[in-house]
Order: C-alpha cells, then structure tokens, then sequence
C-alpha cells in the first residue's frame, strides 16, 4: 500500500472535521461549549495504542464496530468526572455516577449521535456505506475494557493507524478523546482507492519507523550514560498532522527549547523540549550543578551540547538508514511558551507543504518526574523521495549493524569541552 | 488539560466567553467575546475593532501573503486575513471608517539560518503595508523582538492585552 499524502490530508481533514460535527452534537444536546482541541492521525505501534487506554484512568463511553467500506472501531470516551459533568447536564435528578442506569443510558445516547456525525462524514466523503454496530457501552481503566484481544491483533504490528481527537469546553476541566481505529487491510483498500501511483510505501515508512525506533532507545542509552539517571522511550510514533495543529499539541507553558534545522538529502527540523525543571536536573546531572545558580549561559550551553549530541546520534541514524548525508545546523536555543516557539518552525516549512510527518519521540527519567520530549519534522518531499529510494534490505542490514554496534555513535561529552562551557569559552561552529 | 474561560460565576463581567483563535484562524464577532491567541511566536496576530460599534476581530496569521504557502485557509496570511475580517465585520454592522488596528507578535525566536532572518518582522511588514494600503490606522503594536506572546482582545472594550513567558507584566495596548 502507498500512502499519498493528498489522500492523507483527504482523511485528517474528514477526522477533523467529523470531530468538529461531533463537538456541535455535543453542544447541541449539553450546556457545554466544546470545541476540537487537536486532531491526529498516528502512526504508532499497537502496543502504544494499548499503553495509552491502559493509564490507570477511568474512562466511560462507547464502542461501536464499523464494516462496509471502513471496517474497524470507533471509541468515543470520556473520562471519568467529564462523564458525570454530561450526565448532569443531560438528565436532571439523577445519580450522574456512570454505573447507574439513567447515567448510562445518557452516555450511550449522546456518544451514539456524536459518533453518527463523524461516520456520516466519512462515508459522504468516500461515498461509500459504512455499517455502524449498535453502541456498546464501555468502562474501565485498562485496554482490554475497549479494544479486545482480536482487534489488536487485527493491527498493523509495527504501524498501526488511528485517527485521534480531543475536544475540549469552554470553563471547565474536560476530557474527552475519539478513536477511530481501521482495521490495516481496510485502510490499504481505502488507500488504493484514494492513491495513485506516487506516495510512500507503507513497508518502507514502517521500517524506517523501526529504525527511528531504535535511535530513540539509543538516545536513551546515550542519555543514561551522560547522565547516570535510567532514560527510556516513553512514546515513539510518527503523527501526521496540518502544520497549522501542531502548537496545539505543544503545552503551552515556558520550556527550554533546542532547535536545529538539518538538510541534505533529508531536510527539516528537529526540536528538543525540556520542561525547565527537566533541563535543569538534566544540566546538574551531565555537568553538576550551576556555578551561578538559575538557567543561564552555563546552563543554557550544557543543554545546547546535550541536545547536539542527541541530534547527530538520531540523524546519524536516519543517514545511516537512507544511505545519505544529512547535515545539521548548530543549536538555537530559546526558553519561551512551547507554542511560541514551535512557530517559527512551521512558519519555515508551511511555505512548501500544508501537511507534516512528524516523528514523536519522548524519552523520560524512570524513577523520576522528568522527560525530553524530540519532535522531528521533515521536509515532506524530501521524505517521500528518501523512501522511495530506500532499499528495504537496507532496514535489515541497518538494523543488524545497530546491534552490532556496541557505543553510540555521537560523541560523548568530551572532559575539555565542559571545562570550556564552564569558563564561558565554548564555540560553536559555523551554522548551517 | 487547558481550558480557556477565566471567569467566575459570580462577577458577570468575568464570565463574558473567552474565544481561542489557533493558528491560521481568525474570528469576528458582535457579540463582545474575548479573543485569545496563545503563544505567537513569528506569528502574527491583527486585531481589528471598530470603536462605534465594538465589531471586533482578530487573526492569528502565520505567513505573508497568499502566494507564500500552501493551503486555502483565510486566517493562514496576513493579507488574506486583513480583507476578509474586514469585509466580514461590515457584514457584521461595522463602519469601515471607525476600524482600527493592533499588531501583536512577530518575533525571532530562534537564530536559524535555514529559516531565513526576520520571518516575524516579514509577517509584521506585511501587515502595516496591507492596513495602510486599506486605509486602517494602526493604534498600537507589540512585535519583534526574540519572545513569545499570548494576546487576549476583548472586543465588548477594544482592549487588548499582551502578556510573555518572560514577565509578569501585562501589556495593554
């Protein structure tokens, strides 16, 4: 199967915009204003798909089972106080806990019509019959209490494909989240349907995944290294998303930021985002602690360095892979709101394309409250053509020689350039 | 999660709604809504407001003019953006005559070559050309410079505020 990326536009938009009806179906029926907070469409492994039902929060809603044309689950789910908050505006008098039977029945109805707006969109845009299974009411607080044991195995393994929106209201604390999870062979039939002969193969963007994959835990390793404080990969996926959402799935809160642009035969950016306590533990823990206290040029170097050498480890990677030079820049750094400083970025990439592949990576502390969050965005063309030119034997052999490899490939933090950024003498050379 | 209403339920003047304009969105309004944009970074927000009628509008544009990007969106280019608030809040019972503008937004953050220098500054220039060209005086504005900013319009007042990541102190423009 190929993926075009016109026919991938086609389907976020139709996810977009059937969340926006469901919102409206929301509003219409409840006293709440709601809106579309951001829509995805991932490309993740499944187990990530299990990972994320499976956070230990109580979640309430519906299941319905699609076939015909688009063949998979839909899951509309909120969590647990957001459903009491409906129920209590949907049906006076009652107990709004969601095991009681009015409450219930309220979910039930008012998923099922939010649902029905978001399937009827899709089945005008591909003009095509989508059959809807009666709701089947869900709750709980791990994976298998909404997807069963067959419809994960039904996925894609390595690369699953979900369409995921979160709509959120004006006033008060909402959650609220829909899946649309098709069924692999169904989405390549719509593929088909929808591609014409350019896009990127599928095989080949999983095993590029798979490499990525293996960078990110790499960087972890690496990290750990530097910093003697046990890194892991908490979310890998690539998340194909309009520039335009893309500040929108950033906090918006200050965070220290490292950005780079990397060309060659890939192009784009890449983007390190560091909650300022994270940096800072991160910094103490890499080159002990500031001479000055607070987060200034000491700090404010270390981090650019930190992230450098995470950059050539991910890059090298990908290089390695594509069997191609890719080129980064020298770190910018800012510490701002996390939308502000995403911006500029897709300001640079919204003059060529409309849409990105955005690969996902966070990488957290395992016994503390700290994490790294990488987003890479390529040029779009560039990706495509890379793939297309990629040897699918090559992911084997790349894969076999990471194995190998017994040291990460980026530098490790040279003793001479701590002592330079200490003393407020470290140079970078020239940016790109 | 974010949610986007500062109000309480006791102070009626608190409760007016709160509306969030994302990235190459723009709103217009009657209805005296407050308009927020968070974290414009080479972004550029214009905010429109006729002082008669208190028709007001705001954009959160990401790219000069139209011919610069991809993607049909009015609220993505700051020209595009300019003449459709416009036209819309004259259908919405504005007088031309009595619009005027402020700028928010516009900044480098970060000293990339690959993304060319002065991306925000372009965006901004932009804008002054296209509201002088139409004839809408620019009252205030709050651009350039390497921060971020979040700017909250209240179009029941004209106000416009602009705070940063980098302090506590509100901008009032």
């Amino acid at each position: 199967m190929k993926l075009n990326v016109n026919a991938l536009g086609t389907f976020y938009e139709m996810a977009r915009e059937g969340a926006g009806l469901a919102a409206t179906r929301l509003n219409s029926m409840s006293e709440f204003e709601s809106r579309v907070k951001v829509t995805r469409l991932h490309f993740t492994h499944r187990s990530e798909i299990r990972n994320e039902l499976d956070d230990g929060n109580e979640k309430v809603g519906i299941r319905v089972s699609l076939d015909g044309e688009l063949s998979g689950s839909s899951l509309l789910l909120f969590d647990h106080e957001s459903a009491r908050s409906v129920v209590g505006t949907l049906v006076d008098d009652v107990d709004e806990e969601p095991t009681n039977e009015l409450a219930t029945s309220a979910i039930v109805e008012l998923c099922h019509i939010m649902n029905s707006g978001f399937v009827d969109g899709w089945a005008d845009v591909l003009q095509a019959e989508i059959d809807v299974s009666a709701p089947e009411y869900v709750i709980g607080d791990t994976a298998t209490a909404f997807i069963d044991e067959d419809e994960f195995e039904k996925m894609h393994e390595e690369l699953a494909l979900v369409f995921q929106s979160q709509i959120e209201t004006t006033g008060t604390e909402f959650g609220f989240e829909h899946y649309l999870i098709p069924e692999h062979d169904s989405i390549a039939r719509l593929f088909e349907t929808q591609t014409e002969d350019e896009g990127i193969e599928y095989d080949k963007l999983a095993g590029f995944d798979q490499m990525a994959q293996h960078g990110a835990t790499r960087v972890a390793e690496n990290l750990t290294r530097m910093t003697n404080i046990e890194m892991d990969v908490d979310i890998r996926r690539i998340n194909f998303i309009s520039l335009d959402a893309i500040p929108e799935t950033v906090p918006n809160e200050p965070l220290v930021s490292v950005a780079f642009s990397f060309s060659g035969t890939l192009g784009g950016y890449l983007l390190f985002l560091f909650e300022p306590q994270s940096a800072n533990e991160l910094v103490a823990a890499t080159v002990g602690d500031s001479p000055n206290g607070g987060f200034g040029a000491f700090e404010q170097d270390a981090i650019k360095e930190l992230s450098n050498v995470m950059t050539s480890g991910l890059l090298d990677g990908w290089a390695n892979m594509l069997d191609a030079t890719i080129d980064h820049s020298t770190p910018a750094y800012s510490h701002d709101m996390g939308a502000a400083v995403v911006d500029p970025l897709i300001v640079g990439l919204s003059e060529v394309q409309e849409f990105a592949f955005v690969f996902d990576t966070r990488i957290h502390a395992v016994d503390r409250e700290f994490d790294v969050d990488i987003y890479a965005i390529p040029d779009e063309t560039d990706l495509e053509a890379a793939l297309d030119r990629l040897d699918e034997r090559r992911i084997d052999e790349s894969l076999e020689h990471d194995v190998e490899e017994t040291e990460f490939v980026a530098e490790e933090f040279d003793p001479d350039l701590v002592e330079e950024i200490a003393a407020g003498t470290f140079e970078e050379v020239e940016d790109l | 999660m974010k949610t986007f209403n500062f109000g309480t339920d006791d102070d009626e003047e608190e409760t007016r709604e709160e509306r969030l304009v994302g990235v190459s969105g723009y709103h217009v309004t009657n209805e005296g809504e407050t308009l927020v944009a968070y974290g414009l970074g080479a972004c550029v927000a214009i905010a429109l407001w006729d002082t008669d009628t208190g028709v007001g509008a705001l954009a959160h544009t990401l790219l000069p003019r139209q011919d610069s990007g991809q993607g049909a969106s009015s609220g993505k280019y700051v020209d595009a953006a300019i003449q459709t608030m416009l036209r819309e809040m004259v259908e919405a019972g504005a007088g031309y005559s009595s619009i005027e503008a402020r700028l928010v937004g516009g900044a480098d953050i970060f000293e990339l070559k690959a993304l060319g220098k002065g991306v925000g500054r372009k965006n901004a220039a932009v804008a002054r050309e296209e509201l002088d060209r139409l004839d809408v005086p620019i009252v205030a504005e709050s651009t350039g410079g390497e921060h971020g900013r979040t700017v909250e319009f209240d179009t029941s007042t004209g106000r416009v505020e602009v705070t940063t990541a980098h302090s506590d102190e509100i901008e009032v423009l």
